[in-house]
């Protein structure tokens, strides 16, 4: 069962700044909403934990996310691969980095995510709701990290 | 009196209402099994660390591939050709073929500690492309097996007749785009399980649930490299099968292997339902292409061709059976006899088939009884009216390909339902309805439940494999205080065997059923067995029945044998009856009688007063039937394959909501010739039963996957088994034809052919074709019949020349 989800949101710091937050998972990577801990395996993998609870999966979910593509400083690119309790999944995702009209950077990302197991029976349906809800939380943290109250942005 | 015939209460319903019941999961055992299962369809398995599950306190070993192929040997294999080598382990080794097999174990002091362990282990995967779809697998572009090189497990053509000959001389030629019959499975209420126990003197100890132990038994022992006599195969109550328990043998092996690393402790494994649904064995998909039909003027069919892709999933276990099984209803209940079918099977990456109720054969009545209902509304000849004009009629028939229809009268069938449903008011309602633009459907369908196989039709599919016949056995003993212990092949799971068996044994002897014993269960150290022992195929009411009548018959020649020695007069002298003091041989015409404990007492007790001559006398006797089948002809695809066809005629009535497209069921009528009835109410709990599954399948059930593999459906709450709330009233009729072939003229009737299924096709055709809708899909749920109505598709369903 693969979903797509995109969409760009707007903020304060300039193109180096945001990239260097975004490339570095250390730095983004508490700014996922339940974030757990974060690991270095080498210069471009780091094994995130998450705490997951989407329909009856509920548990802490491991992803192992490298950083497969950078060009600094407008475009980067991650895939990844976690496992959650009787399922697993599959993500890519990238962002392309635009300055914005009147200052600032437009962060425009996709993310594609394919799931397997028992996670797309049980939480399947559930699944496109609760992500867009954690990704509005997340662009919420970045824009609070790189920008001042004046920007704004939204979840595809 | 007859017992035979009478709707005796069952016996074994006290035991189970008052949940006295002895089910698996009800045994205590020393550790508990996990199986950590796939999460993908189709994946290499690039290494597995089991380090941090085995340092879990409480576990006592972890298994992993590499530990079956130290300890077992793949299971035997049915298919000839490439798929004969298919590996199949109870651990998955290098590759995971299908989404829920398993891929390790855990053997913990609780479930819950195993299943907390299993989250411990680290498979590492390598994603594959799945193959999904059947014709797509045959194509061979993604393999299910990399060493076999194909994913096609058998193909044949099945041509009997002249069909070229036909089609030139039809009148008329119906040509049907693809058809599709659906993945389900008959859920039964309790879910697989086994406890295992691999002894110090190296025997294996099963309590299980296996529904053919003597079949798990031959595949087990060589699986386990033990010889067959140190496997010994436990069953008590069996909370339903329908099929599905013939194969658990996978996870009994699993858990033996278990028992063995743990040092010999007892290791349960019990299935959730979750588990059920993903990964114990899917019925039967299969799609139809190619469909020609050859009418002549008045909508006679006179002859079929067709191509077949039967979809196995991603082991062939009890398959490629179903690549013949289903001819065992070649012409399902219709007269043509030019018919040529090419028949294939594919491995794709899903669960693998098994057995479900109506097996292989309810796949190809419904091909059947769609053609004929398509037929007749391209011609414009009313449904009942055009089985009228093709049903066979005269019996004991032989179909094109050699089957016997022992008895049957399908018009007498459909008269029957016709008027149980009232079939002029709902025409009257249908047409009226139609009238309004609302979407109302009656629905016939004629289905068969071929009983008795004969196991020489294996040797159609793979003509190396040494079965053949068929045969079942009984030990009946005469016990000490006069009573009668009867002891079975096999172990029934809710068909109420020992009730059945009382009531034969009673009529047999003169007593009492409550005086008759049937041991409960199945145990391969007391009960007497054959290899084709086991309840499947709609076979108990034939071959178990014949087996304890057979040995009734021993025991009454013994009998009367001691009796006449007692009583000094000729065994021609001698009847049975009931005397004052009960059941009794007595001389014919005088006073002078023996009752039956007298008879026990005088071989067990007194014995000393006998001649020489009753040496062999024992009053203990074992009785093997054995149908009287040949060995097909394997090149022609030839011969007689069951003993026994069972019949039903379902009729419903269904509206369509057109904003929920649901098909509601607004009167459904169930008529069913079993021929002799040895209890009416388990056989009308039989067809009840099948119903129910069968119009779940149709309107609720179904296994859909997702295109990276992923089973949508593995939980009851998408998986919708059907419950009492979604069941029509049935109404039921029966009539009976008594089959010629066996002693009691009764015949298997435990499968129930998938009636439903083609009824409700059949209903919902109707409904629609009005709006240009051909039922192509065997499940019509309202997601399915939504998109229908969206996309009417009569004209690349159906064309007419």
């Amino acid at each position: 069962m693969g979903i797509r989800f995109e969409g760009d949101f707007t903020v304060t710091a300039p193109r180096d700044e945001v990239y260097a937050f975004l490339s570095d998972p250390q730095k983004f990577a508490p700014c996922l909403p339940t974030f757990q801990s974060l690991e270095m395996k080498d210069e471009h993998t780091a094994e995130v934990t998450v705490r997951v609870g989407v329909g009856k999966i509920r548990g802490n979910a491991t992803i192992e996310l490298r950083l497969k593509d950078e060009q600094p400083p407008t475009h980067a690119a991650y895939d990844g691969k976690g496992k959650v309790m009787g399922g697993a999944f599959n993500m890519e995702t990238s962002f392309d980095l635009e300055d914005a009209d009147g200052g600032g950077t437009v962060v425009k990302w996709v993310g594609d995510l394919n799931m397997f197991g028992k996670l797309v029976a049980l939480a399947g349906g559930l699944i496109r709701p609760v992500a867009k809800k954690d990704i509005q939380k997340l662009v919420d943290a970045l824009q609070a990290e790189l920008s001042g109250p004046q920007a704004s942005g939204a979840a595809g | 009196m007859s017992w035979v015939g009478k709707s005796l209460r069952r016996k074994e319903d006290d035991r189970l209402i008052r949940g006295k019941g002895l089910f698996t999961d009800d045994e205590p055992a020393d550790l508990h099994l996990y199986i950590l299962r796939s999460p993908y369809a189709h994946a290499r398995i690039r290494g597995i660390d089991t380090s941090a599950a085995e340092a879990l306190p409480g576990v006592a070993c972890v298994l992993t591939g590499q530990d079956v192929l130290e300890h077992c040997d793949p299971f035997m294999e049915l298919a000839p050709g490439e798929a004969a080598e298919i590996k199949d382990y109870p651990l998955a080794r290098d590759k995971v073929v299908y989404q829920g097999e398993p891929v390790a174990a855990v053997a913990a002091e609780t479930a819950a500690l195993a299943m907390d362990a299993g989250q411990l282990i680290d498979v590492d995967y390598e994603m594959l492309e799945p193959v999904l779809d059947a014709a797509e697998a045959l194509k061979d572009e993604v393999l299910v097996h990399d060493n076999i090189g194909t994913n096609r497990t058998w193909q044949g053509v099945f041509e009997y007749g002249d069909v070229d000959q036909a089609f030139a001389e039809a009148a008329h030629v119906v040509r049907i785009g693809p058809m599709h019959f659906h993945r389900y499975s008959s859920t039964p209420l309790e879910n697989n399980a086994c406890i295992a126990e691999w002894t110090r003197q190296g025997t294996v100890e099963f309590l299980c649930n296996n529904s053919f132990p003597g079949f798990a038994q031959q595949l087990l022992a060589p699986g386990l490299r033990l010889p067959v006599e140190k496997v010994h195969i436990r069953a008590y109550d069996v909370g339903g099968s329908f099929g599905n328990k013939i194969w658990n043998y996978v996870y009994m092996a699993l858990a033996a292997l278990a028992s063995k690393k743990a040092g010999g402790l007892r290791v349960k494994w019990s299935e959730t339902r979750s588990e059920h649904l993903l990964a114990s064995g899917h019925g039967n998909e299969r799609s139809y292409y190619d469909t020609e039909v050859a009418l002549d003027k008045d909508g006679v069919i006179t002859a079929i061709k067709s191509r077949h892709i039967d979809d196995c999933g991603a082991y062939t276990r009890y398959e490629p059976l179903g690549c013949v099984i289903w001819s065992q209803v070649l012409p399902a209940t219709y007269k043509l006899r030019n018919i040529r079918i090419d028949f294939s099977q594919a491995l794709t990456n899903k669960c693998p088939v098994v057995p479900n109720r109506g097996y292989s054969r309810m796949q190809q009545l419904w091909f059947m009884e769609r053609v004929v209902d398509i037929c007749a509304h391209e011609l414009g000849i009313p449904a009942d009216e055009m089985r009228l004009r093709n049903y066979i009629r005269d019996f004991p028939y032989e179909t094109p390909n050699g089957c016997v229809y022992d008895s049957g009268d399908y018009p007498a069938m459909l008269a029957k339902a016709k008027e149980l449903i009232d079939w002029d008011k709902w025409v009257a309602y249908r047409d009226q309805a139609r009238a309004e633009g609302r979407y109302v459907g009656i629905g016939i369908g004629t289905t068969l439940d071929s009983g008795t196989n004969n196991f020489g039709q294996a040797q159609i599919m793979n003509p190396q494999l040494p079965f053949s016949g068929n045969s079942e056995a009984c030990i009946i003993r005469l016990d000490f205080d006069g009573n009668v212990v009867v002891t079975l092949g096999t172990g029934p799971s809710g068909q109420g065997h020992e009730t059945a068996a009382s009531q034969v044994v009673a009529d047999e002897l003169n007593i009492d059923p409550a005086m008759v014993q049937v041991r409960t269960g199945f145990d391969t150290a007391w009960n007497t067995y054959v290899g084709h022992s086991g309840t499947y195929a709609s076979q108990f009411a034939v071959t178990g029945l014949s087996a304890v009548h057979g040995a009734c018959q021993k025991l009454k020649a013994e009998m009367r044998k001691l009796a006449a020695f007692v009583l000094e007069a000729a065994e021609e002298d001698l009847e049975f009856g009931v005397g004052e003091q009960g059941p009794e041989v007595r001389v014919k015409g005088t006073d002078q009688f023996m009752n039956y404990w007298a008879l026990a007492n005088l071989v067990n007790n007194n014995n000393a007063v006998l001649d020489e001559s009753l040496a062999d006398v024992t009053l203990n006797v074992r009785h093997v039937y054995r149908p009287p089948f040949k060995v097909p002809d394997v090149e022609r695809k030839f011969g007689n394959l069951t003993l026994t066809y069972a019949s039903q005629l379902h009729i419903a009535v269904v509206e369509i909501d057109p904003d929920t497209c649901h098909a509601k069921i607004l009167a459904y009528a169930a008529v069913d010739d079993c021929g002799t009835v040895i209890n009416p109410q388990i056989a009308h709990g039989q067809v009840h039963g099948a119903t129910a599954h069968g119009i779940g399948a149709a309107i609720m059930e179904s296994f859909d996957y997702d295109e990276g593999g992923n089973l949508l459906t593995s939980t009851f709450s998408d998986y919708c088994p059907i419950t009492s709330m979604n069941i029509p009233d049935v109404v039921y009729g029966n009539i009976q034809n008594p089959s010629p072939f066996s002693y009691s003229g009764a015949k298997g009737m435990g499968e129930g052919g998938g009636a439903p299924l083609h009824t409700m096709s059949a209903a919902v055709q109707d409904a629609l074709h009005g709006a240009g809708i051909i039922i192509t899909d065997s499940f019509v749920s309202p997601p399915a019949l939504h998109r229908m109505l969206q996309a009417p598709n009569r004209e690349q369903a159906v064309s007419v020349d």
